[in-house]
């Protein structure tokens, strides 16, 4: 009975479910069109222009609203226009930095060589001044005066802050105790960065107000409209300091150094750019409000605000126009088009999950898919450790190794995918090719040693006639394996050993002194050395397993095959290896996939040495796991994992056309 | 005719015993070594083991007891974690019918492909994210990770094989699925539990490179390490260069050698009945 009008119920809600259906995916279109209508993309809130002048730009200042001047890594000075360079004058020594004076009628550039140049707009000389150190950084004061840091050496107490005026007489010269990386002139007194990640501020009489500490090394310094101090570090934060010292807020935006930070509007707006051509545009609170990958090399000088726009220099010369106004919108596009994506997945389930209602043999299905996941629920329990430590230990680290392959994972910069890079490297790379041909090597010789002194051993003791002295035997051979492995290579490095080794005394004692050799020490022969580790190649593994298939054949074929009158050898070829293959093909796959993968014993015996004639490529992801290359140990795993699956493969292969026979 | 197979046997026998003595050198040579000093060594090296110098075992004995220890307390941990969690694992598979099995099981078996060389690299990374580094718990928890798979494809296999009969008489008295697993299932298990244990004790107790990369601590070190890296002086009371007492590490090789020795003992015939019994058909 009650059945009954739950089918009556359940035919009333499917009427109920095909409307729901049907208005879902009216929905959907509305929801589309309404985005395509009214929020419309209008393409990237920024634009490249193709590069400018030649060499690497590394600072850009704009000198009037045509012209820009900029020095670049080979110590060029260029005035730039929109055509590019006007005008540019070689300059000795390697240049630093570069500043425009308040009143915008000189260039200042210092040098490493100790030299501040003052120059007119047409690139005249003015005037030239020494400082005591390579000139680090320099910025013009209001009053026509120029903040210089400059200093000798790396990582000394040898580093001062100066405030300059054009003849080079100094107000006052202050000492600072550690590299400074970076200066910027306020209204008032003089900020400076250090590469042990403090700020400090200069009041105008020299003296050192506050110094704060920040987390990596400062890069780049620049100030706000309201005199507060913006910092950007090697490690890609940027922070605002008060202008009495105090830390605002730090935020992180990025894995590299950061190489532009200045203020883009009266708001607060924030520009910031690093070393990978990422820009970024902050609010006042320093929150990220857009970026975007420009690449177009090293974003690293602001060089001027027109109307809506603002013009951005990279290294590579190239001009970054960038529209606040659509950058910021471009934020509230991403939040749209996130809440577009929700409502059409949502929606979307919504109009397949009431269709499916609305069929009645359909949702009898799903009734019935939904009582049988209830009554799985004890299975899933026991299951649940095995799945959490299968995803964790075996899926994972799966999924990260392919990935990593791809990348140029280390300690020493940032993650990026790079494609094949790995893989290039690899073919040109000399030890992996090393690597790989004694891997060969080993592999061959690996096969030949495990298919023939087990197989011959097994034979003899399964025809020995005595069952008792048979398994005393079998026994006996078994009881060499009880060294741990690590103990029988260590016994093998000691009998090589030149001087005290066992098998140079052995030598000597025979009269064959001649014979001696350095058995690990002697490149042409180290890895035969290796080889011959473990003579006679009794492998207890491959021997039972092998015992184990003589044991298995029947008894009747050996009977009607001694009536035939079958010798000893022709029983091994016509009988005992056929029926046995299975059994040597298993221990070729071992084998082969314990040759490709092994490197434990070549660890111990050699390290690879002398000189590379023992290296593995196993051991060299070791070597590259050591150095903290992920992406490159990844990528050799990767392609050793290839070897070991085109096994697998083959070896799956055989077996089934065994199966078929 | 029986004269000729006379002949053929002596030649077997021979032949056997040649290659038997030939694989027991480094045997001998270790055990005569570890009885002797080891300045007599470098002086004579065929020199006789007599009279034995029991001290070199006292001296490998205090370096390499800790290192043995703390190398079966891992064991123990890995093994005892991979057993318990595959069991029920292997159990649930075989005897238990649940939406995905069949996907979850190829899944299993796929994942029995993926060889280990392609594993090291990301799980250093993962050890150091999870902070498993540098402890014996977090390379346990690793070698239960790891372990997984193989165990719970033999367990499967195995209770597939039992009679599901027993099963649901259990079931029919009331019992739970784990009750099940535990009073049924678990005791007639043990011939591939012990298989299981064998296989992964002389892997954990051989492996090298793992250990080496996950442990820095010198205090932390498996015995695989300590004994790659053992070198005690013998230099010292001759006041002439130092050279290595091969006689306190060839005792050390002894003693690292009981562990394995033990368990062969108690599971020789497991572990050659498991090989030999012919059911090793890949």
């Amino acid at each position: 009975m009650p059945s009954i009008s739950r089918e009556k119920g359940a035919a009333l809600f499917a009427g109920t479910a095909r409307r729901t259906a049907i208005g879902a995916a009216i929905l959907i279109v509305l929801a589309n069109l309404l985005y395509v209508f009214v929020f419309a993309s209008n393409g990237e809130p920024y634009q490249v222009s193709r590069s400018l002048g030649g060499g690497r730009v590394m600072k850009a200042i704009e000198v009037n609203t045509q012209t820009t001047a900029a020095i670049t890594s080979d110590s060029r000075l260029m005035l730039i226009d929109s055509q590019g360079a006007v005008r540019e004058q070689k300059l000795e020594g390697t240049v630093s930095d570069l500043a425009l004076s308040a009143d915008r009628s000189k260039i200042y550039v210092g040098t490493s060589d100790r030299k501040v140049f003052g120059f007119d707009l047409s690139l005249e000389e003015l005037a030239s001044f020494n400082v005591n150190g390579r000139v680090i950084g320099l910025d013009s004061a209001v009053n026509g005066e120029i903040a210089i840091a400059y200093g000798i050496g790396q990582y000394t107490d040898r580093f001062w802050v100066g405030l300059f005026d054009e003849s080079g007489e100094a107000r006052y010269k202050t000492k600072i105790g550690f590299d400074v990386n970076a200066v910027a002139a306020g209204t008032q007194g003089v900020y400076f960065g250090t590469a042990d990640s403090k700020v400090g501020y200069l009041s105008p009489a020299g003296e050192e107000l506050w110094r704060t500490n920040l987390i990596q090394p400062i890069t780049r310094l620049s100030l706000s409209g309201s005199e507060e101090l913006l910092a950007g570090d090697e490690r890609g934060h940027v922070s605002l300091v008060s202008a009495k010292g105090k830390v605002l807020w730090i935020n992180k935006l990025s894995e590299y150094p950061i190489t532009l930070v200045a203020e883009a509007d009266e708001t607060g707006h924030i520009l910031a750019g690093d070393k990978d051509g990422k820009l970024f545009v902050l609010d006042a609170e320093g929150y990220v409000l857009y970026d975007a990958q420009v690449s177009a090399g090293a974003i690293n000088s602001l060089i001027g605000f027109a109307s809506e726009e603002i013009l951005l220099l990279t290294d590579q010369g190239k001009t970054v126009t960038v529209s606040l106004g659509s950058a910021l919108d471009a934020r509230r596009m991403f939040y749209i088009q996130t809440a577009l994506i929700v409502t059409n997945a949502l929606l979307t389930l919504t109009a397949i999950g009431a269709l499916v209602w609305s069929v009645a043999s359909w949702r009898a299905a799903v009734i019935r898919f939904g009582r049988r996941l209830k009554r799985s629920k004890s299975a899933y329990l026991l299951l649940l450790p095995s799945i959490i430590l299968i995803l964790i230990f075996n899926i994972a680290p799966t999924l990260m190794a392919v990935f990593y392959s791809f990348t140029n994972f280390s300690l020493k910069e940032p993650l990026k995918v790079n494609g094949l890079d790995n893989f290039i490297a690899l073919w040109s790379d000399r030890f992996f090719w090393i690597g790989i041909w004694n891997m060969f090597l080993i592999l061959v010789t690996s096969i030949i040693k495990e298919v023939t002194m087990p197989l011959l051993v097994a034979e003899l003791i399964f025809w020995l006639r005595s069952s008792r002295l048979k398994y005393v035997l079998r026994t006996a051979y078994v009881v060499p394996s009880i060294v741990p492995g690590v103990v029988g290579i260590l016994l093998w490095k000691m009998m090589y050993e030149p001087e005290t080794g066992m098998i140079n005394q052995f030598l000597s004692a025979i009269g064959l002194d001649s014979w001696k050799r350095a058995w690990l020490g002697e490149e042409s022969i180290a890895l035969w050395s290796i080889i011959m580790a473990g003579f006679p190649f009794v492998s207890i593994f491959a021997f039972l397993i092998y015992f184990g298939g003589l044991i298995g054949i029947s008894r009747d074929i050996y009977d009607s095959s001694s009536i035939d009158g079958i010798g000893t050898w022709g029983r091994f070829w016509k009988i005992d290896l056929p029926m046995i293959r299975p059994q040597i093909r298993l221990i070729l796959f071992f084998t082969f996939i314990g040759s490709i993968q092994g490197f434990a014993n070549i660890f111990l015996f050699t390290r690879g040495g002398p000189g590379t004639s023992t290296y593995v490529p196993g051991l060299q992801m070791y070597n590259q796991i050591s150095n903290a290359n992920f992406g490159y140990a990844s990528a050799i795993g990767f392609v050793l994992a290839i070897f070991v699956l085109a096994g697998s493969i083959l070896n799956l292969r055989y077996s089934k056309q065994e199966g078929v026979e | 005719m029986p004269g000729k197979i006379n002949a053929r046997e002596i030649v077997s026998y021979s032949l056997l015993l040649v290659i038997l003595i030939l694989s027991f050198v480094p045997i001998i040579m270790m055990l005569s070594m570890s009885l002797r000093d080891s300045l007599m060594i470098y002086g004579d090296f065929w020199g006789m083991p007599w009279p034995p110098k029991i001290s070199n075992y006292s001296f490998a004995l205090i370096d390499l007891m800790a290192p043995i220890l703390r190398t079966l307390y891992l064991c123990v941990v890995s093994i005892v974690g991979i057993m318990l969690f595959a069991t029920l694992s292997g159990y649930a598979f075989a005897r238990l019918k649940f939406v995905g099995r069949n996907m979850m099981f190829w899944i299993i078996v796929m994942l029995m492909t993926v060889p280990g060389v392609l594993l090291l690299t990301p799980n250093f990374v993962l050890a150091d994210w999870l902070h498993l580094k540098n402890s014996l718990e977090g390379l346990a928890v690793f070698y239960i990770g790891g372990g997984q798979l193989f165990a719970i494809f033999l367990l499967r296999t195995f209770f597939t094989s039992q009679p599901e009969e027993m099963f649901e008489a259990a079931r029919v008295e009331g019992a739970s699925e784990f009750r099940c697993v535990w009073s049924i299932a678990l005791p007639l298990a043990r011939p591939i539990l012990i298989t299981i244990a064998i296989m992964n004790f002389l892997s954990i107790y051989n492996d090298l490179i793992w250990p080496m990369l996950m442990i820095s601590t010198p205090n932390l070190q498996t015995i695989s390490m300590a004994l790659a890296n053992y070198a005690p002086d013998a230099g010292n009371s001759i006041g002439k260069i130092s050279r290595p007492d091969l006689g306190i590490i060839t005792s050390g090789y002894v003693f690292a050698s009981i562990p394995l020795l033990l368990m062969f003992m108690v599971g020789m015939r497991y572990f050659i009945e498991g090989l030999t019994s012919g059911s090793i058909k890949a």
